[in-house]
């Protein structure tokens, strides 16, 4: 058989290629999918959402309280749980919905962690472990899209973890309150708990996703998240504790997201937490954090991107 | 036994050598630099803080507490997990032998290795220290630190190395246990603490130590094992570990994929 | 014979997956190929032969032994896994030495089985490279040398041919054919049908974790009597020839090629067709030179059963 090719039918392309102003959604709608596939991580939900039933109680008592409930009433009918009275005792100590809110959020810092840990450690590392990236970069997919796209697959978890409780504490105030007073005179704390959020998943998804870039694989990046959250933490502590300087603590970032909530919810004291420094201190550090990540996200994935 | 004696020491010396040509090798490293490293910055920057104070601080709350569970769970999950995820172990397991030396060779060079890097690092870390103002360090640092770490690698990597035999990951359980249970339990008040290597392992410090440990936060308040129970918790909790590991690996198969 | 590998209602899942289901089959001493495409169960059958995996359900001996982490078993036997998987950081030599070691030979000992054994496999000029570098031919080559070192009476090799450039599968095909005549057992699996072919004429046949054939491969296509067996006959006067044919009444068939020097044809009785056919080429005067009954062959076979 004679042979023929086809080259008269190729012509070269004149146009623009412009990609697609919204190519991150289906990446990002993507990863939360594969994410959501295995069921066991789910577990790591388990503390916030206990945290969140405890605390929107203590709430709820709160109020209860304030309208001339007894403690040991507070379960209602005739015999009541001890249990119940305790976190009526602890409810008549609290002062304000926002240190409620404040204590569940610092005591669940470190699960958060496992959290951004276990959902964004491969994501940018497994990519390029596996080739994926090549594929990605085929397609016209900026290298923002990209970016962006993963963020929102930590982001998305890391804010269930930190935005729901929250919010479902605000709710429960907002509705146990008497004449929606939480509403009108604390209003503000739910924009509060809406920014803070917005900061700490922030935050917390963009080391990690710096750590992936640099990670040869999902393992490596997993203990490098927990280690780096961990090391700084207590490095911080232990030389604000030699120093007697608690500017130290700004070396840790889970320290500053502490301190940075403490600002924007305007409270000065949580009880079994040290906040003895400046709140700016600990802005600045979050940034300049911020800026390193980013400098790393763009130049590692440009790298990858020029590969493929 | 005297089979498993045999094809112990020969994977021993094995996997020994092919630690030295480990990336994992030079990740353990720079962890186990971290220690030296930040006693030295303290002991450099700070006239406020004498050697004592640095060396039982950086010891207690970084050496033993994070570097020495991270350490061992580098290169202990190491020891069965790897050979699963490289699919290397079907080499080993269509041989005539007994598959506990599997393990036990391993771990064995695990701990020779993770015992040179430890004491090298908690060497550098009290030269560090020592660095700053103050009395010399004495005995009564040095030896409980040492000690501490050193079994601290020994029990720690055995358990992350009995894990990588009964789960896939044991990397992630690793750490969960690790930071989830021994950090947060360790550091609960009251009795939970007992629950944990890592309060054996300070009451090891307890009991070997001078009053300087008594600087550390809440050490003092804390009443801790006396030093012969803390050793024979620790022994008992090795030597389980590895027991239930060889019974295991003897009978689990693995499914690789191809 | 002896029977090599005994299996009765073995099966194999994994969790919800089924990856044998209910086999029940003998093998004899010699050369077998495993075939199926992929997915059928030929790996996990191999796994379970080679001990490395357990029955889910059923038995299975091999050389009288229960294979599973059984040390007395696998001092007879070799394995070449499929999977790519070595020691990067090791030589070659030092590589299959350490196996050996690890099987009971001394230090001596297990160098010069080492040595023999990666001669055998034409790698000797790499033997002193880290296994890192290899090619996938040579990766290959080193497992199969591991497999063959210590001199197994049975050699189970998975998927051996798999990457191979064709001068390494010749090579490999004439080394398991030196090894078979030397009176080692060789199952072998695989999905490239004429190596297995030019290895044996014993294969077994699976396809969705099921046995769907087993024995020697002519033997098997007259077991499938619902497909008419193929002719093709060339002949000088290929057209008469073809108008003789089909008075016969088992032909199905007749097609005259499109050249006119051949009759392609379908009979449902071969044997009657063999034993008719001199009758009928001496009245028609066809002047027939070539005969040929292509769909004998295992690929036709494996297209009947499979496909």
């Amino acid at each position: 058989m004679k042979a023929t090719t086809h080259t008269e039918v190729y012509r070269r392309y004149t146009g623009t290629l412009r990609p697609p102003r919204w190519s991150f959604l289906p990446l990002a709608a993507n990863g939360i999918r594969v994410a959501l596939k295995s069921r066991w991580p789910l577990l790591l939900y388990a503390p916030a959402t206990i945290a969140t039933v405890i605390f929107a109680f203590v709430v709820y008592a709160k109020f209860s309280l304030e309208q001339g409930v007894t403690p040991s009433a507070l379960g209602g009918g005739d015999a009541p749980n001890p249990g119940v009275a305790m976190v009526g005792s602890m409810a008549s100590r609290m002062i304000e919905v926002r240190d409620t809110i404040l204590g569940a959020t610092f005591a669940l810092g470190f699960f958060s962690v496992l959290l951004v840990a276990w959902y964004g450690a491969g994501l940018v590392c497994e990519d390029r472990r596996l080739g994926a990236h090549l594929l990605y970069f085929s397609r016209p997919l900026s290298l923002a899209n990209y970016v962006i796209g993963k963020l929102f697959v930590v982001g998305a978890f890391v804010l269930a973890s930190v935005l729901v409780p929250g919010l479902v504490i605000c709710t429960v105030a907002v509705f146990s309150s008497p004449d929606w007073s939480f509403l009108r005179e604390q209003g503000q704390v739910i924009v509060h708990v809406l920014l803070y959020s917005l900061v700490h998943t922030f935050v917390l998804s963009s080391l990690v996703l710096a750590i992936s870039t640099i990670s040869s694989r999902r393992i490596f990046a997993l203990i490098g998240t927990v280690g780096f959250f961990l090391f700084t933490q207590v490095v911080g502590m232990m030389i604000a504790f030699l120093q007697k300087d608690g500017r130290w603590m700004t070396l840790g970032p889970l320290a500053n997201l502490r301190r940075v909530a403490a600002d924007l919810f305007g409270v000065e004291r949580i009880p079994g937490f040290r906040l003895n420094w400046p709140a700016e201190l600990s802005w600045w550090a979050l940034a300049a954090t911020l800026v390193a990540c980013w400098v790393l996200i763009v130049v590692r994935v440009r790298r990858m991107e020029s590969l493929a | 036994m005297l089979l498993l004696l045999r094809t112990s020491a020969l994977l021993f010396r094995t996997h020994l050598a092919r630690l030295a040509w480990s990336r994992r090798t030079l990740v353990c490293a720079l962890l186990a630099a971290l220690g030296p490293l930040v006693a030295f910055l303290i002991a450099a920057a700070s006239r406020k803080t004498n050697a004592s104070e640095i060396a039982v601080h950086v010891g207690y709350l970084l050496q033993l507490q994070v570097i020495v569970p991270v350490l061992a769970l580098v290169a202990g999950s190491a020891a069965v997990a790897e050979e699963v995820e490289d699919r290397t172990i079907t080499f080993l397991f269509s041989r005539p032998l007994p598959r506990a030396s599997v393990l036990l060779g391993r771990w064995s060079a695990i701990l020779v290795f993770l015992t040179v890097l430890l004491a090298a690092s908690t060497w550098l870390l009290l030269a560090a220290a020592g660095r700053a103002k103050g009395p010399p360090l004495d005995d009564g640092i040095r030896e409980p630190l040492l000690a501490a770490v050193l079994a601290g690698g020994a029990v720690y990597s055995a358990l992350f190395a009995v894990l990588g035999v009964f789960v896939r990951s044991p990397v992630i359980v690793g750490l969960g246990y690790a930071f989830a249970i021994e950090g947060f339990l360790a550091n609960m008040p009251a009795g939970t603490q007992s629950l944990t290597i890592q309060y054996y392992l300070r009451s090891m410090i307890a009991g070997l130590g001078s009053s300087q440990w008594s600087a550390v936060e809440g050490f003092a308040s804390t009443s801790f094992e006396p030093l012969p129970r803390a050793l024979t918790t620790l022994s008992i909790v090795l030597v389980a570990a590895l027991a239930l590991g060889a019974w295991r690996i003897t009978r689990r198969e693995f499914v690789l994929s191809s | 014979m002896t029977v090599l590998v005994e299996a009765r209602d073995l099966s194999r899942y994994y969790g919800p997956v089924v990856g044998l289901n209910d086999l029940t089959l003998a093998l004899d001493e010699g050369v077998t190929g495993l075939l199926g495409p992929n997915g059928a169960g030929k790996s996990t059958f191999l796994k379970l032969v080679a001990g490395e995996i357990r029955p889910s359900r059923g038995s299975l001996r091999v050389l009288g032994y229960a294979p599973f982490a059984n040390r007395e078993y696998f001092r007879r036997v070799g394995f070449c896994p499929q999977q790519d998987a070595l020691y990067g950081e090791m030589t070659g030599l030092e590589f299959v030495v350490f196996l050996l070691r690890l099987s009971g030979h001394g230090k001596s000992d297990a160098r010069r089985l080492a040595q023999r054994a990666i001669e055998r496999v034409r790698l000797e000029e790499a033997m002193d490279r880290r296994t890192r570098g290899y090619s996938k031919g040579m990766r290959q080559r080193i497992r199969l040398a591991q497999a063959i070192a210590h001199e197994p009476r049975f050699l189970i090799v998975d998927e051996p041919m798999t990457g191979l450039d064709p001068l390494a599968r010749r090579e490999m095909s004439a080394l398991f054919a030196e090894l078979a005549a030397e009176g080692v057992s060789i199952l072998i699996s695989s999905h490239i049908l004429h190596e297995v072919e030019g290895l044996t004429r014993n294969v077994v046949l699976l396809h969705r974790g099921r046995l769907l054939a087993q024995g020697p491969v002519p033997e098997i296509r007259k077991l499938l009597s619902r497909h008419p067996r193929k002719v093709e006959i060339g002949a000088r006067d290929a057209r008469s020839l073809a108008a003789a044919l089909l008075g016969l009444d088992h032909v199905l068939s007749v097609r005259l090629a499109p050249g006119g020097d051949s009759v392609q044809l379908e009979t449902r009785d071969l044997d009657r067709f063999w034993s008719e056919l001199p009758r009928i080429a001496a009245t028609a005067r066809a002047g027939i030179h070539t005969l040929d009954s292509s769909d004998a062959n295992l690929e036709a076979v494996f297209d009947y059963l499979v496909v």
